[in-house]
Parts: structure tokens; sequence; C-alpha cells
């Protein structure tokens, strides 16, 4: 126990210094890229007076480390400035389309770790049989295909041919409004209005850019939990488990349970990887989400957009890479630290 | 003259054991195959199109036929011309970017893993924070802001890839170190630069060799989102990510074959090289197969 409140103690004396250094690692980048902020919002034809107004007017012509000052005041605060697009606080549209994000990505991830673990560990019982080897060709085939390339496909498939899915475009059809806003994910807030019409269409929408995210993603967890079990499953314990007799279903159990770090890692590290392609599926769906507000802050260079963004994303980041040595701490009691 | 005759034995030598290691795996036989028709539709892929890849003609939206095979977008371009030029783009940012990588990150690993005590850890540390940046996303705002143009997109790739090779590289190192003939080097009296340069660099390169191919997948993957979200590589220039961006709202209307060909040889492509990248992991350490 002592061992764990150290290792809490210590990753959270490091957030201070990692969110300093990402937050500027952010803001320096974001701000030293070439492209004018002031003239991206005016165009190329204002008259200079009012450009050096408005430039004056969002602190931009102070020196730059004064702006990261000023930055990170209005940050502790909870302000990341505004949206010029929206015309919000960027906190307010953030806040407002995470949801959206956070229902796909749960729902996916979801699905990709139940089918990934469960088929990981069946086909690493039998090695080289019929199982095995279409989950290998799996594998490979969903880590070459890019993940918009997958969700046009489904939509192909799915709408344009088999006719089976709504239209991929937005979280509802036309004819369905949105519930009364509690969680912001539709699928809970029908719930909770009982309105039961619009869980039916909000799942079907959610269908096919969720099995999109889940196709691409299963195949790395399936390859993990496959090479992990076959890893532990030839280790000393295991064997002895054998010659004492044990059945194949508590072998089993007790070598999952041992493979369960490296899988739980693995969801945390791709989280950043998944960030992107949440962008590209959204981008197909039109999903209204997190990622393509990101993508509609770069193309029309909405600075103080991206640059919350960012913040939100590397922070979440962070704090799960921060969960994981925690629970690596209490799942390993080897590790040393 | 014997010098020369010697080095050609060994050669033919090497080559009758890489056939004999193809011919075994069928598979990597296949990836290595694949990886070969990319590099050469890389070079002659645009000579060798039926149609200019760039240039419009008046057959718009034509289903696949004879004449053109995987039929016309919008602008009447040859989408089969297309998919076969696009490797010279492709292609040649994953490579270049690989390569940049690797040159920036092999020397970062090394000395972040020969480093003793805190000066290491800390460039680890740095490191780390880094793997919290969403890399697409910081390749979206790079290029979007930098310029669209095919040259940055292999800086920022290059830049983004270069982290994953400082780890790999400083882990192996970690473990090199430890080894007994890093310790006799060091006994026999050569200096530590002369230790990390000959002996532990070249031994830690192999998981570098192995994640190259598997890296010009990866950048290939990338550019290919970053033009769909139309932040990558410009319209009339052939480039898979594009051409499926151009063919994505056909799709609804019926005209399939604008996005599925280029996005099935994106997938051919990146298989290829992770086929082969897995046939490179066993033939550097046979004990593995």
């Amino acid at each position: 126990m002592k061992r764990v409140a150290s290792v809490v103690f210590t990753r959270c004396l490091l957030i201070v210094p990692q969110v300093l250094g990402l937050s500027a690692l952010i803001f320096f980048l974001v701000r030293l890229l070439p492209g004018d902020p002031v003239i991206a919002r005016l165009g190329g034809h204002a008259p200079a007076l009012t450009i050096d107004n408005l430039r004056h007017q969002l602190g931009l012509d102070l020196p730059l480390h004064i702006q990261y000052i000023h930055y990170m005041k209005d940050l502790l605060r909870g302000d990341l400035g505004d949206s010029w697009t929206t015309a919000q606080p960027v906190i307010e549209d953030l806040k407002m389309r995470l949801p959206a994000t956070l229902e796909l990505m749960f729902l996916g991830m979801g699905i990709a770790l139940m089918v990934g673990v469960i088929i990981g560990v069946i086909s690493a019982g039998r090695p080289g049989g019929l199982l095995d080897r279409s989950t290998i060709f799996y594998t490979l085939l969903a880590g070459a295909l890019p993940e918009f390339y997958i969700g046009i496909i489904m939509v192909f498939l799915f709408y344009v041919v088999w006719g089976l899915a709504p239209h991929p475009a937005g979280r509802l059809g036309l004819a369905s409004l949105p519930p009364p806003r509690i969680t912001g994910m539709y699928l809970i807030d029908s719930v909770i209005a009982g309105q039961w019409d619009t869980f039916r269409d909000a799942l079907g929408h959610l269908i096919l850019p969720v099995f999109t995210l889940a196709f691409w993603q299963t195949g790395a967890i399936m390859k993990m939990t496959r090479s992990t079990m076959l890893q532990i499953l030839d280790s000393d314990f295991i064997n002895y488990g054998r010659l004492v007799g044990l059945k194949p279903a508590i072998i089993r159990r007790y070598a999952l349970r041992n493979a369960l770090p490296p899988i739980i890692g693995l969801t945390v590290t791709i989280f950043a990887v998944l960030l992107g392609g949440i962008v590209l599926i959204e981008q197909v769906f039109s999903w209204g989400g997190l990622g393509q507000y990101s993508v509609e802050a770069v193309t029309s260079s909405d600075y103080e957009a991206i640059t919350g963004f960012l913040m939100l994303a590397s922070t979440i980041s962070l704090l799960l890479f921060i969960m994981l040595d925690i629970a690596n701490a209490i799942i390993d009691p080897r590790l040393e630290l | 003259m014997n010098q020369v005759k010697r080095v050609f034995r060994g050669f033919r030598k090497e080559a009758t054991y890489l056939i004999g290691f193809y011919k075994e795996r069928p598979l990597s036989a296949f990836g290595l195959f694949i990886s070969m028709i990319f590099v050469f539709l890389a070079f002659l892929g645009p000579t060798i199109a039926p149609y200019n890849p760039e240039e419009a003609s008046a057959d718009f939206l034509e289903p696949p036929s004879q004449k053109h095979w995987f039929g016309t977008d919008r602008s009447g371009l040859d989408v089969f011309s297309r998919t076969i030029s696009a490797p010279r783009i492709d292609f040649t940012i994953g490579l270049v970017a690989t390569t940049l990588a690797v040159l920036a990150g092999v020397p970062m690993g090394v000395i972040a893993g020969f480093l003793p005590g805190w000066r290491g850890s800390t460039i680890s540390r740095a490191f780390d924070v880094l793997n919290c940046l969403p890399p697409f996303i910081v390749a979206m705002c790079l290029v979007a802001f930098a310029g669209q143009s095919i040259l940055n997109v292999i800086i920022v790739l290059a830049l983004l890839n270069a982290p994953l090779f400082v780890r790999l590289v400083r882990s192996k190192v970690h473990s090199v170190k430890q080894r007994k003939f890093i310790e006799s080097a060091t006994c026999l009296g050569n200096s530590q630069t002369r230790v990390m340069l000959h002996h532990v660099l070249p031994n830690s390169l192999e998981p570098v060799l192995v994640q190259f191919p598997v890296n010009v997948g990866w950048a290939i993957l990338t550019t290919a989102g970053l033009s769909f979200i139309g932040a990558g590589v410009r319209a009339p220039t052939p480039e898979w990510g594009s051409m499926i961006s151009i063919g994505a709202p056909l799709l609804i209307t019926g005209q399939w074959w604008v996005a599925i060909f280029p996005g099935i040889a994106v997938g051919i492509c990146v298989l290829g090289l992770a086929l082969f990248a897995s046939s490179l992991e066993i033939l550097l350490d046979p004990t593995r197969g």
C-alpha cells in the first residue's frame, strides 16, 4: 500500500511540470506557425488600421512570452479564449461537442476490446488453427486500410447497396429532435427522457461509425492479446498449473489475468492515435463532435480553437498515462519503481 | 581479382540463402513482391500509365470499361492512371519522411540510452510528453498552417516519427550496454565514444530496420488521411487519399469506382510493407522464426 501511495505521489508531482511543458509546447507550436490569425479573420484586403486595432485588441502585438503568460492566466480560470468562427468561448464549444465524440469512442472501443480480447484469447489457445490464421489475416488487413476508407466502405455497403443504415450524416435523422441535454450523449439522454424513437434513431446513426472504429481498432487489440497470451501460456506457472491438473478454462482465466496489464496499456497508449482516427471517422459521418470541430478550426485558421482542442486532448492523454502507471503499480506487485 | 571473386561468391551465398528463405515463406515473399511492385510504380508509374494522370478529359464519371479500367472521375481523369501514378507521391513521402526520422531519431536514441543517470532519463521524459500530443492532429495543424506542399508533409511526418525511433534505439541501447562484449570493449581501453559508435550502435539498429517499412506504411496512411480532409497533397496531383476524398461523395450517388480503387491500392501497399517488415524481423533474428 505504501508503494502504491508513493507512486501516486510522485506521478502527481510530475503532472505539474508535464502540463506546463505540454501547454508551452502547444502554445508556441500554434503561435509560431506561419500564417496570421488577424489576417485570416479579416481577409487580406482589410485596412491596416483595422488590422492593427484587432491585433491590439487580441493582445497579439505583445511579445510571445507575455502572450503565453496571459494565456496561462486565462487557462487557470478555465478560459481558453474565444473561437472566431463560432463566436463562442472555446471551452463552451468543446463542452458542447465532447459528448458526441465520447459516445462514439466509448462504444467503439468497448466493442473493440470485447471482441479483440475474446477472439485473441481463443486463437491463442490453438495457435496455427483456422481461427488463429484468420485472426492474423484480419489483423494485417485492418492495419493496412485507412480508417476513413473503412468508413466509406461501410457507408457504401450498408447505406448505398443494402439500404440498411440511415443516411450517414450527423447523429440523428431530420425527423428527430435531440433529447433534453443532461450528459450530451444522445443514447443516455433519450433513455432518461423516455424518448424511445429518438433512442432508436440515435442508435441507428451510431452503428456505422462505431463499427468503423471497432473494425479499425480490434486488430491491434487482438494481436496484442494473442501474443501476450501465447507468451504467458508458455510460462512456468501455467505449466505448473497444467501439471497439477487444472481445467483448461481455469488455466485460461489465470493467463488472461496476467495478460491484462499489457492490453490495458495498449488501449491507453493508442488513445492519442485513436483521436486522429476519430477526426477522420467523424469527417466521413459528419458527426459534429470534437474531431470535426478540430478540422474546421484548422481549415479556418482558428488559432484559439485549435490550441484549446490540443490542450484538452493532450491533457486527457497525460492523465490516462498517469492512471496507467498507478494501475500497473496496483496490478503488478513485482514492478520496480 | 581474387578479392572480387570472394566478394562475388559471398553475394551468391547470401542470395541463395535469401531465395531459400522467401521460398519457404510464401506470405513474406508476397510482401517483398508487393513492396517491389510499388517501388517500381514509384519510378515508372506515370510513364506506363495509359492516360495523363493530371489531364482532364471529356469522359466524365464513366464506369470501369475496356477503355478506362477503373473508370473516370468527375473531371474525366482516368482512375487507373492516377492509382498507379500515386506511388510516386505517396511512396516518396513515406520513404523520405521515414529516412529523415531515422537520421534524426537514431543519434538521439543512442545518446539518450548511453548517457548515464538523470541526463538520459530527462531526454526520455521529455519525449514522453511528446507522446501525449495526438500525432495526426498535430500533423494536420502543421501542414495546414505551414502551407500545403509535399515538402511540408514530409517534414511534418519526419518530425512526428522521430520520437518513435528515439524510443526504440534507446531501449535497445539499454540492453546492449549490459552485455559482456561491451564491457570487454571498454576494458580493452576503447574510448566511450568509440564503444558507442563501433560496438553499441551497430548492435542496436535491428529494431530500426524492422520498424522502417512499418513506418513507411504509417506515413502513407497518414498522408492519405491528411489529403482526405484537405490538409495534405492538393487535388490534381495523383495521391490516394485525395482521390478517395474526391470519390467519397460520389459513392452515395452510386459512382463507387472513384473511391474504391485507390483505397484498395493503399491497403495492398501497406499490407505488403507490413509483411515485408515481419520477414525482416525473422531474417535479422532467426531464433524468433
